[in-house]
């Protein structure tokens, strides 16, 4: 009898396979919809920094809906603590929080709630919803404390995947907790019913499901499932070269702290015979005094994400898949969070960096999908910002802005995607509206628009960056505070296949009434006040290209002029086109550019000097360096970047 | 009483339906005229009138609205045109520092992990941006007044650069349209008939991207809408039409000309629009099934629309190729699949269906005006399942010497048989349809095997029974009226506009006087559209809606008002208690404890056609089996049997109510061909629909 019974429930009929998985697919989707529509910080109901999974009753991910990539390939880190204390405590009803960069969450500011899905008292699912929070009782107004030396000097509270559910009901004195150590308490009690609601409607979903199907069915359709993505995967993996590569990035020195940045360095291994690719981050450095530390969770979801940006996209992203691309790692800066070292801004930063050397890595190995280095991320226009608001009694408020950052790279046949924001969100978040934003707090936008000549050239460009000013309402003599972490002022994003190195980024403040010459340059990891009357500039980075720009089609070159991305003179110097400068009727002098191309090709010392003088356009930094520590990780790191000459003549403009 | 008549323009086909005073539909059908659509549209009324017996005179007078009758049009011919790139160049003019709200849009990049993508151009392209200084903060103030000297100048610039229409879109404009309003008057004045389309004019939401696109798609389809319209009434009225035209929109709704030429936008996918409504009517009628998804298969494009629990779904989230204008529109995929898509083979080897269309000029190889690129119409042609001397009822030859010359040059590139490219075409198009069909169902977690499935469009009868077969669908219905279902939706339509405002009170510290004002505005506009349409009151209905939510929240749900009295205190507490409701229903969870936020008013005017159609009801034949209409024999290729098939021809006119037959088998209907494989059988149902299921008599 047993054996029959097995072998009923062994084969999930193929038609059913589809109607299951994209049943599955559906619940995910319902439940990041359910998080978006009824959160109350911007930041998880315009810009959907949420992520929403399924995991089987192992814990393992079995369906992503499209979200974070940061979130979700690491999803089943984030619910194994229950897994790991005794799954027999996990009862019907109950709900758990975990935020713990030391025990498989991202870092403290995304809040994983975790719902338990049984069916007739047995654990099938988990359902988990995550989002970062507006706040998480940081000592600085900010969900990202890079400067932090430990986590007690960060400040956040940390919930090591605890019960804050019982039956369905609260557990008040939890609550209590949090509204104490959290700045504006009814705003993030609106995220929390938010995230409980999402995971809420997840179990009660995947409890139909069960009805319809039952469970024989589901268990089946589990295993089945997980052994498709792993046939997916290793027959994708198969498809790429054996081989080894190595590489590194680095982010920018904290002033003070970090004299030298940070290195990422990565060693990867594909192995098409086993089907495995292999991330070795081993080689890193030791945790740091800093909160740029990465936690286990973020180390494994962005080294996978380098790879997945350059294989097919639409394998599906289950354990079963993921699992195949296996990250190496030790207790360090990029690797394990160890307690009680701040992994505050594990997500972004040098998460994001991790991301780009990987994909880069890669381009040494195989050509198709190619991709340079995505820009550097945090410029202001993506702080945490906060003050109070007179038109409402005075009302503390807080926020994360997502919008003013670019950053898209070069990619083999394709510009960089221009609303791409970090490389550890793919391009997924939205972008900010002014009005929505100036409806909610008292700021107002001055400026949101892309900078001419920004882009990292090559046959495919990268995005532009943008310029964002953002200032206090004068009217209403409420300053506000901005908190960020500006990568990207000294390391800029290198270029790929020939393709050239992106624009800096830049943080600056002026006088609004004085105007742009009242520049005053702010410290890259900080935040300041901004008072009223002033107004805070944003510069994002750019990124690499991807190419030599003399192969740029000459047509893609006078689109961008005549849009303004693209001066007539960089079009010259750098890609070599020759155009008529009509304004409306703009044209490519096809004989001339052959001539201006050709020449450029042949006089390498001709070409090399037009690329610095560009290179040297594009620091957006322009008073660097700030202080006297400052300037001497400034001059090393630009002398060891691009030369001394280029790193002299920075020094003496400041 | 008056006849209802819609016309539906296709990519290859311009429908006519006639609902007759007896209630009776039928539809007709003749070639869309590209260089001037009125000569389709004439056409097919020419048919229309022929095919009834009727002077074209006296069908025209008989849609008088006077008497009960209307003629209302549809189309895609502005969605086409948008999606093409062919419409009017638009200078758009912003608040200085925000040349870039049509490039980032609102972000978001489907499949985070997918770069093998261009990011899309923004709608106006940034030469033609021009920012003027000026500044409304989010209360309404102006705390920078409109530079009109660089007004002035933007507006001399796009006279000089020669564009065809002006949008205006400034930051708060919705808390203030001042400035927006002085430009327009400014540039009415140094350009005397220039078409200007503000931004508050079209969507009036929160949300500058939005706001934006919409006033620049509705500005860039402006001149040809209306010079589109002009021209129509006029060719109208010179064969005798003397009555009111009404246009389609995008809500499934019927507007007058004028309101459409004031709104142009509204025009965009009008005619897809209407599918689901017919669709709902066959599947309730016909087999009282209230969950339909509805297919339409024309020359050029494939639509799928659903309706769940007998409600058509619409959304404000719809996007129109890239953008997002935020209007209400009816929930229609579509994909560039139908019978004059182009099948290619590509590098690898591999068959491809479109989405080039040969469209009506020079249409389908097998039409013998020019083309010859092998289309699905041959591929149908060369099978067997289209008659070359009945295609639309006979009155249009088709030459099936060309149609296997373009499938052979296929059949060469795939190096295999005639008839085996010919099946490779239908099937690689099958499969298209079929992921279009996914993609509103499965993979929004509808399963589809309960829905009936409506299939409409001229071509959709050939295709249907392998697509549902791969959906597990297991009732497919044909309708009569298949070759056009849109027009035939069109005939019972409502007239409907909506009217909204943005205002912001608090449940807490509610303006009661306010939201009056607000409320009397939209009912006074909703009012005077029916007033303006001749609805009298007994049809006539206004539904008010508010967009609420908690606060801190930023996304609003819609919650009913028309019953509640929002002067009183009771009335504001019954519309916080529906929004805590609504939001229990919508997102699990509610909070009572909170007060509510009121943003975004809207009513909706809707007026009820004086006839409500209904389909002639047939008497029951009593004979099973449908000798009568054997019309012969005919070979046709079928996969079941990896061959060819003498396959009896039904004439669709000799089948009536209880008549039951089986595959193989293919009906001839003038309109449309119904392909009925082995192993399926077919019973005409009591208003003559084709009711398909598996099974054998």
């Amino acid at each position: 009898m047993t054996n029959r019974k097995e072998k009923e429930i062994s084969g999930v009929e193929p038609y059913l396979m589809a109607v299951i998985s994209s049943r599955l697919y559906a619940i995910g989707i319902e439940m990041t919809n359910t998080m978006i529509r009824s959160a109350r910080s911007l930041l998880l109901s315009t810009c959907r920094d949420l992520s929403t999974a399924i995991c089987d009753f192992n814990g393992d991910v079995l369906m992503l809906p499209p979200c974070i990539p940061v979130h979700t390939t690491n999803m089943s880190l984030t619910v194994k603590p229950l897994i790991d204390r005794g799954i027999e405590k996990v009862k019907p009803g109950d709900l758990y929080l975990n935020n713990s960069p030391y025990f498989g969450n991202t870092h403290h500011a995304d809040y994983t709630y975790i719902a338990p899905v049984f069916y007739k008292d047995e654990l099938l699912f988990f359902t988990s919803a995550k989002g970062h929070q507006a706040d998480c009782g940081n000592s600085i107004p900010s969900t990202y404390a890079p400067n932090a030396r430990d986590l007690f000097e960060e400040g956040a509270i940390d919930w090591p995947c605890i019960k804050i559910q019982e039956n369905y009901q609260d557990i008040e004195d939890i609550l209590r907790i949090a509204r104490m150590r959290i700045r504006v308490p009814d705003q993030w009690y609106g995220d929390y019913l938010a995230g409980v609601g999402s995971a809420r409607i997840g179990e009660k979903r995947l409890i139909e499901l069960c009805d319809k199907y039952g469970a024989d069915t589901m268990k089946a359709f589990i295993k089945q499932w997980q052994e498709y993505g792993k046939e997916m995967m290793i027959a994708e993996i198969r498809k790429l070269p054996k081989g080894k590569a190595e590489y590194w990035v680095r982010h920018d020195p904290l002033p003070g702290v970090l004299p030298e940045g940070v290195t990422v360095k990565v060693k990867i291994d594909i192995d098409p015979d086993k089907g495995y690719v292999t991330i070795d981050l081993r080689d890193n450095d030791d945790p740091l005094p800093c909160g740029l530390n990465e936690s286990e969770a973020c180390s494994t979801a962005n080294a996978r994400s380098g790879v997945l940006n350059r294989i097919d996209p639409n394998i599906p992203h289950n354990e079963g898949a993921i699992s195949r691309i296996k990250v190496l790692m030790k207790e360090s800066c990029v690797g394990k969070a160890k307690w009680p070292y701040s992994s505050s801004v594990a997500t972004t930063n040098v998460g994001d960096r991790l991301i780009c050397c990987v994909q880069a890595a890669l381009n040494k190995l195989f050509e198709e999908r190619g991709m340079a280095e995505g820009g550097a991320v945090q410029c202001p226009a993506v702080s945490v910002i906060s003050g109070k608001d007179p038109r409402r009694n005075n009302e503390p408020w807080i926020n994360q802005l997502f919008c003013g950052m670019t950053g898209g790279p070069g990619v083999k046949e394709h510009d960089g995607w221009v609303t791409y924001q970090y490389p550890c969100t793919g391009g997924a978040l939205y972008w900010q509206t002014t009005e929505v934003m100036e409806q909610r707090f008292p700021v107002e936008v001055l400026e949101e628009e892309i900078i001419m000549d920004s882009s990292g050239a090559g046959k495919w460009d990268s995005a532009p960056s943008c310029r964002f000013i953002l200032a206090p309402r004068r009217d209403l003599r409420a300053p506000m505070t901005a908190a960020y972490s500006c990568d990207g002022q000294i390391n800029r994003p290198r270029g790929a296949a020939g393709g050239l190195t992106g624009s800096s980024s830049a943080a600056w403040k002026y006088t609004i009434d004085q105007g742009m010459k009242t520049r005053v340059e702010l410290s890259p990891f900080a935040e300041p006040e901004i008072k009223i009357g002033e107004a805070l500039v944003s510069e994002s980075s750019g990124a690499g290209g991807y190419g030599d720009p003399l192969d740029r089609d000459p047509e893609l070159v006078r689109h961008r002029v005549r849009e303004g991305w693209t001066s007539v003179e960089k079009a010259y110097e750098v890609y070599g086109v020759v155009l008529n400068a009509e304004p409306e009727l703009l044209e490519v002098d096809y004989e001339a550019t052959k001539k201006r191309r050709d020449e450029l090709k042949k006089d390498g010392k001709l070409r090399e000097e037009l690329r610095k003088k560009w290179l040297e356009v594009s620091w957006r930094s322009k008073k660097l360096p700030i202080n006297e520590a400052w300037a001497q990780d400034f001059y090393n790191s630009m002398k060891e970047q691009h030369g001394e000459e280029i790193a002299k003549s920075m020094i003496k403009e400041g | 009483m008056g006849a209802r008549i819609c016309i539906d323009i296709g990519g290859t086909f311009t429908d006519a339906a006639v609902l007759s005073d007896s209630g009776e539909i039928t539809v007709h059908k003749s070639l869309t005229t590209p260089h001037d659509y009125s000569v389709g549209i004439i056409d097919a009324l020419k048919v229309a009138a022929e095919e009834n017996n009727v002077s074209l005179g006296d069908l025209l007078e008989s849609t008088d609205y006077l008497i009960g009758g209307s003629l209302t049009h549809g189309s895609t011919i502005t969605t086409n045109a948008l999606i093409e790139g062919k419409v009017a160049k638009v200078g758009l003019i912003c608040t200085r520092g925000f040349r870039d709200v049509l490039l980032f849009r609102e972000g978001y990049k489907e499949n985070p992990f997918d770069f093998q993508i261009d990011y899309p151009e923004p709608f106006i392209p940034r030469y033609l941006t021009l920012p003027v200084t000026e500044r409304i903060n989010s209360e309404g103030k102006v705390e920078i007044p409109l530079n009109e000297n660089e007004a002035l100048d933007a507006i001399r610039q796009f006279k000089e650069w020669g564009v065809e229409a002006i949008a205006v879109s400034l930051i708060w404009s919705v808390a203030n349209p001042v400035h927006e309003q002085k430009i327009k008057q400014m540039a009415e004045k140094e350009w005397p008939g220039i078409t200007v389309v503000l931004g508050t004019e079209v969507n009036p939401c929160i949300r500058e991207y939005r706001r934006t696109v919409a006033a620049c798609i509705d500005a860039s389809l402006k001149p040809m809408v209306i010079g589109y319209i002009s021209h129509l009434i006029d060719k109208l009225k010179s064969v005798g039409f003397k009555g009111e035209l009404g246009m389609l929109s995008s809500n499934g709704g019927i507007l007058s000309t004028a309101e459409l030429e004031a709104r142009p936008i509204y025009s965009i996918d009008c005619g897809p629009a209407l599918a689901p409504i017919a669709g709902r009517r066959m599947g309730k009628d016909e087999l009282d099934i209230n969950d339909v998804l509805t297919v339409d298969m024309g020359g050029t494009s494939f639509d799928v629309s659903i309706v769940t629990d007998g409600v058509v779904a619409v959304s404000r989230e719809v996007k129109i190729g890239n953008e997002l204008p935020g209007i209400s529109k009816v929930d229609s995929r579509s994909i560039g699949a139908g019978g004059g898509s182009i099948a290619w083979v590509d590098k690898g080897g591999l068959i491809r269906v479109g989405p080039k269309s040969a469209g009506s000029e020079p249409g389908p190889a097998c039409y013998n005006r020019g083309g010859e690129e092998a289309t699905v119409t041959d591929a149908n042609v060369v099978m067997g399942y289209i008659d070359p001397d009945f295609f639309l009822g006979g009155r249009m030859k088709i030459d099936k010497s060309l149609a296997e010359k373009a499938v052979g040059k296929i059949a060469k590139e795939l190096h295999v048989d005639m008839m085996d490219a010919a099946y490779a075409i239908y099937a690689a198009v099958n499969a298209n349809m079929y992921a279009a069909m996914t993609n509103i169902t499965i993979w929004q977690g509808i399963d589809p095997r309960g829905h009936v499935c409506v299939a409409g469009g001229g071509a959709a009868g050939i295709h249907i029974c392998p697509i549902a077969d791969m959906l597990e669908i297991k009732k497919v219905v044909v309708p009569k009226m298949a070759g056009a279902l849109s027009a035939s939706g069109g005939t019972f339509a409502n007239m409907v506009a909506e009217y909204s405002t943005s205002f912001y009170t608090e449940s807490r510290n509610f303006d009661y006087e306010g939201v009056q004002n607000v409320l009397q505005d939209i009912k006074d506009k909703a009012k005077a559209f029916l007033d303006r349409h001749g609805v009298p009151e007994s049809r006539a209905r206004i539904e008010l809606t508010v967009e609420a939510r908690y606060p801190y929240q930023v996304w609003e749900l819609p919650v009913m008002i028309h019953d509640l009295d929002l002067s009183k205190e009771e009335g504001v507490k019954a519309m916080v208690e529906r929004f805590h409701q609504e939001h229990e229903k919508v997102f699990a969870i509610k909070e009572p404890s909170a007060y509510v936020e009121c943003i975004f008013w809207r009513a909706e005017a809707i007026g009820q056609p004086s006839v409500i159609g209904k389909f002639a009801e047939e008497e029951k034949s009593g004979k099973d089996v449908a000798s009568q209409a054997i019309m012969g024999k005919r070979p046709a290729y079928f996969k079941a049997i990896d061959g060819t098939a003498e396959t009896t021809v039904y004439r669709g006119s000799e089948l009536h109510y209880g008549n039951i037959l089986a595959g193989p088998a293919i009906i001839e209907e003038t309109t449309t061909t119904v392909v009925v494989p082995p192993a399926k059988k077919v019973s005409v149902q009591k208003y003559g629909s084709y009711l398909i299921e598996n099974g054998s008599i």
